[in-house]
């Protein structure tokens, strides 16, 4: 009889128990959810490298900054998303730009160039040196000449050291350019490997199909192929990102830089599906907004500006018009010319279901923010 | 355009060595 009102009190105070702890999970989850945005624009912190992917919406703009706070940009999106390249310039504390490349002359890429330079100092700048007859590509050469930069035009086997440890490696485009591809623009974009101590990054620019397969006969001639992390070709277009080519980089990581509600089928779900086989991490901008990389060479970091659930990051698009020509993977009845905006693939997963459940459980966590260390899942290949 | 652009290399590149190391 004497438990009986111990029991009530104990049974009172438990909703009180029950809300404070609910009260505190809450605030832990705030506290941490902002120190993770924090992250986003935030001044690298000494000895580290920081690759960023700057949301720009239909095109690419990353931004390397140095532990000796050296910066290099590889290109500067769009012309309509201009102002944000030159916002996160500013915001990220770069004053001088000490390499600036321009992948290739596309204006998804070079766009917002002639702004920058007339924005920032930059100390060299290296193209892809194809003649495009576009008002933006001379327009951004003009104000190469009228800034007084110093001008390369790349080719593989070429090597930038930006100050003490930081390499990056030109892979493509070679000496005789591809002609007669899809897009001789694309085919011909510089391909570049950073390389930070362990620590490794592939910049593709919108390489092509044969990019990738000249690229995997020379692999190894110049810099290796192999990257820790890769930034997918052509914003995931089913036109490259090859089974070879991904077998020859092995990446960790990959990271695909696409407009929100692009009708232009970026990223591919045949690109995803090849993807899936590789690697254990998928970042895109037009999801998760900005994307951090910090490193320092031997673990990395990866914060994104938005938490989004990693069954909606392996979710492609379909084009909103297509025409009819045969894509890298096998071609599906019936689908061409349909205009579903979004799609999972239809196709079994071709990944463990261990690794499945975990992928997806990391991306309901927020903050998304995940550590590597060096060798860790080189078992799985 | 095209020969605006193939001008405009040219004079850039002009007197450019075949250089494979940059220190920046």
């Amino acid at each position: 009889m004497a438990r009986r009102p111990r029991a009530r009190a104990a049974q009172s105070r438990s909703p009180r128990r029950t809300l404070l702890l609910l009260l505190l999970s809450v605030l832990l989850l705030t506290a941490v959810f902002l120190l993770h945005r924090l992250e986003i624009g935030r001044r690298p912190p000494p000895g580290r490298l920081t690759v960023v992917a700057l949301d720009v919406g239909q095109g690419d703009s990353f931004l390397i900054l140095t532990p000796e706070r050296k910066a290099v940009l590889i290109d500067a999106g769009p012309p309509e998303t201009a102002d944000r390249v030159r916002e996160a310039l500013a915001r990220y504390g770069v004053t001088q730009l000490d390499l600036v490349i321009a992948t290739h002359p596309h204006a998804d890429h070079i766009g917002g160039m002639t702004a920058v330079l007339d924005a920032i100092p930059v100390r060299l700048f290296l193209d892809s040196g194809q003649p495009y007859p576009t008002r933006t590509y001379t327009r951004m050469l003009e104000k190469i000449r009228e800034k007084g930069i110093r001008f390369v035009v790349a080719e593989a086997g070429q090597e930038f050291e930006i100050g003490t440890g930081v390499t990056l490696s030109i892979l493509a485009p070679f000496p005789t350019r591809l002609r007669g591809t899809r897009s001789d623009e694309n085919a011909n974009s510089i391909v570049a490997r950073l390389q930070y101590g362990a620590f490794s990054m592939l910049f593709t620019g919108d390489s092509e199909r044969e990019t990738e397969e000249r690229l995997l006969e020379h692999d190894g001639t110049t810099a290796p192929l192999q990257a820790r992390v890769l930034k997918v070709a052509h914003h995931g277009s089913r036109h490259s990102t090859t089974h070879a080519f991904l077998a020859s980089v092995r990446p960790e990581v990959a990271i695909i830089s696409c407009g929100a509600e692009n009708e232009y089928g970026h990223p591919a779900p045949e690109t995803l599906d090849r993807l899936r086989r590789w690697v254990r991490e998928l970042h895109r901008t037009d999801l998760e907004g900005e994307i951090v990389l910090r490193t320092d060479g031997h673990r990395y970091e990866i914060h994104t500006e938005r938490a989004v659930a990693a069954e909606d990051l392996w979710r492609g698009r379909r084009p909103r018009f297509r025409a009819e020509e045969p894509s890298l993977s096998a071609p599906r009845n019936g689908r061409a010319g349909s205009s579903l905006p979004m799609e999972s693939s239809r196709e079994a997963p071709r990944t463990s279901p261990a690794r499945e459940r975990s992928s997806v459980k990391r991306g309901y966590e927020a903050p998304k923010e995940q550590m590597y260390e060096v060798g860790r899942g080189s078992d799985r290949r | 355009e095209r020969r605006r652009a193939e001008e405009l290399l040219r004079e850039l590149t002009r007197g450019q060595s075949d250089e494979k190391r940059f220190k920046l």
